[in-house]
């Protein structure tokens, strides 16, 4: 069976460094056509490919992803 | 659905001020979360330095004094000595730990200082605007030394790490860097390592050096300044753990705890 | 001086050796640990007063001590703890200046003393000591009054205080020291706390400085305090602090035996400055005479506080000469006999 996660992003403090996008596995984060209040293309969540591994957790320096694991 | 990763809960609800792909931000958000995962919160205090990571008091939600820049050693010694159950972390930047205060880190290191030293190591001075610092590697381009450090004008690039794992009051030193996931992860382990020394009582000081991008003063982008990390930066101050001179008994639980 | 400072409560010296004060780290090195404190010989004067302030944020009491070059470098230092407003008491035994100059007494840092030392608008209480007994009933003074308004205090002593032995009577040792609601512990039970000196809105900075220059106004007008010796009837003041003083009141005493009018004002608070006293005592008198063993430094406070109201005529000797009462009281004698005998014919 299909490992099956979710990822919240906060898109207001996000700075699209783009660290999440390059270490996701499954190629899920793009960055996003509209920019946020400062001006940064932010990441969003592009397909449901996620396997809720928490690398883009890991890599994200503004810590404003949280990610979502479905149970078993 | 389970959350199984967030943001610590000892990080304010604040959105850093630290540039995009700043390793700063990725120290302070393990160190919360390791604060949260070791349930020290009551018994921990912070140095911070002055620098880019003048404001952690804005997002680390834990006692922190600010200190001169380069005194932060210093600083933590007198509160160690004066509470010796808190957990001191001492939060220093490579001109603070490296140029300035050269004097405070080896005397604390040699007084054996029950304390943590996170010293993060981008090469550069970040808030002055992109100076050069001891630790600008040979040919590193910086404000001031436009023409690239040559040792025959600006000198070598300073390994005070090194220096400071020679000293029999350290226990512990690891050098790590932020650029990929595993080395984060290695990054927590270390600062967890580090950590326990001061809850296991090890007879002296801990550091932890992180090799962290600073883009905007590199003039790279986020993942450019990763791969000139990994390809460039490592080299010359190669990602190991420096000295470790924890005792055996403990070395032994910590690892067991770590792994 | 130091078993004063362990009996007010302090636990924590950190110092770096300099002459005329190594005295005190001696004895505390010897003594803090039976008391159960710390004693840390630092690296430099300037990781000394960090350590103070690292003491003092816990809410310690806590002091260094120094002499004039090794001060210099503490007043970064010094800066901060005002800053974060945290209390310490700081030994000044001060030497003949500048650069190295000498180890001999001197007045010469009564300017970096009373007008904060170092950056920024803050002001330390300094206190004046007369005595080796004043220096240790200051002691206890000094960290009561930085604990009361959580600024730094600077104890200005001489490099001849400094040397001099005298029996002391020394008070009984504090039992009680008052709560820090301020402290930094550790986050337990509370909501976290910082201190920090670094505040980059710049209205809330004015605002920081003006709280700063609020609490300053009323440490001067609570905390003066002065000594005055036979002003009754005197026709001539001599002002004077430190061992100056001593040597002035010495002179006066002379003087007074030959039949003339003088008297001896001693500031003990450099800042805060007595200026109201002196103008007062211009109502009665119109001669002052000031004496320091400096090329005149309080004498510009002195003539502040006077506002030309009357005469201000200055002796002083720099470089840690320190004159005999009988050299002082030939100055004095032949001012005196200038200005005031000469009116009176």
């Amino acid at each position: 069976m299909k490992v099956k996660g979710k990822i919240k992003i906060d898109q207001e403090y996000c700075k699209s460094c783009g660290f999440c996008i390059v270490h996701c596995p499954k190629q899920v984060i793009v960055l996003a056509r509209i920019y946020n209040l400062a001006g940064y293309y932010p990441a969003e969540v592009a397909n449901d490919d996620c396997t809720g591994c928490g690398v883009c957790g890991l890599v994200c320096p503004e810590a404003c992803i949280e990610v979502y694991l479905e149970q078993p | 659905m389970k959350k199984i990763y967030g943001r610590p809960k000892y990080l304010k609800p604040r959105k850093f001020h630290y540039c995009a792909g700043c390793g700063h931000s990725l120290v302070h958000k393990m160190l919360m979360e390791l604060v949260d995962e070791l349930d020290i919160a009551d018994r921990v205090i912070g140095v911070a330095p002055a620098g880019c990571a003048v404001l952690a008091y804005d997002y680390m939600d834990i006692d922190i004094v600010e200190s001169a820049h380069g005194r932060g050693p210093a600083v933590a010694t007198g509160i160690k000595r004066s509470v010796p159950n808190l957990v001191v972390i001492n939060y220093q930047g490579d001109g603070d730990l490296a140029a300035i205060g050269t004097a405070e880190s080896i005397h604390a290191a040699s007084r054996g200082e029950q304390i943590m030293t996170v010293f993060i190591n981008n090469g550069i001075y970040g808030m002055t605007g992109g100076q050069m610092a001891p630790t600008t590697l040979e040919g590193m381009r910086a404000t001031t030394a436009p023409k690239g450090r040559d040792p025959r004008r600006e000198g070598y690039p300073l390994d005070l790490s090194s220096l400071l794992a020679q000293i029999p009051g350290v226990v512990y030193a690891e050098r790590v860097s932020v650029s990929t996931p595993r080395g984060i992860r290695q990054t927590k382990k270390a600062l967890e390592a580090g950590l326990r020394c001061q809850l296991d009582g090890e007879p002296g000081l801990a550091l932890i050096e992180v090799l962290s991008m600073c883009p905007t003063n590199w003039k790279m982008s986020p993942l450019d300044s990763c791969k000139w990390m990994d390809e460039v930066m490592s080299k010359k101050f190669q990602v190991k753990v420096l000295v470790d001179r924890r005792t055996k008994a403990i070395k032994k639980a910590a690892s067991g705890n770590v792994d | 001086m130091a078993e004063a400072a362990i009996r007010a409560g302090c636990r924590f010296y950190f110092g770096y050796p300099i002459t005329p004060q190594n005295e005190v780290a001696e004895y505390m090195s010897e003594h803090m640990p039976e008391a159960g404190g710390t004693f840390i010989q630092a690296e430099s004067e300037i990781a000394s007063i960090y350590m103070v302030l690292g003491a003092s944020v816990t809410g310690a009491r806590a002091m260094t001590s120094s002499s004039s070059p090794g001060i210099s470098l503490k007043q970064e230092g010094i800066s901060f703890l005002a800053g974060q407003e945290l209390p310490a008491v700081i030994l000044n035994v001060m030497r003949g200046g500048p650069g190295l100059g000498n180890i001999a007494g001197c007045q010469g840092d009564y300017f970096q003393a009373t007008r904060g030392g170092g950056h920024g608008d803050y002001k330390t209480i300094v206190l004046a000591p007369g005595s080796v007994q004043e220096l240790v009933d200051l002691t206890g003074v000094a960290f009561e009054l930085a604990d009361k308004y959580r600024n730094p205090v600077m104890i200005l002593a001489d490099g001849l205080i400094g040397q001099m032995r005298e029996p002391v009577v020394l008070p009984e040792p504090v039992k009680h020291l008052p709560e820090k609601d301020w402290a930094l512990r550790g986050a337990k039970g509370r909501p976290s706390r910082f201190s920090r000196s670094l505040i980059l809105n710049v209205r809330r900075m004015e605002e920081h400085n003006w709280k700063l220059q609020r609490k300053f106004r009323e440490i001067e007008a609570n905390e003066i305090r002065f000594e005055q010796y036979l002003l009754e009837d005197a026709k001539l003041v001599v002002v004077a602090f430190g061992s100056a003083a001593r040597v002035a009141k010495g002179a006066v005493k002379r003087l007074r035996k030959e039949g003339l009018k003088v008297g001896l004002f001693r500031p003990i608070t450099l800042w805060p400055f007595p200026h109201k006293k002196i103008r007062e005592l211009a109502n009665e008198c119109s001669e002052f005479l000031v004496y320091e063993l400096n090329a005149g430094q309080m004498l510009e406070d002195v003539k502040l506080a006077l506002s030309g109201s009357a005469e201000v005529f200055f002796y002083g000797r720099p470089g840690g000469v320190i004159p005999t009462p009988m050299d002082v009281a030939k100055i004095i004698g032949s001012r005196y006999y200038q200005r005031i005998k000469r009116k009176a014919k």
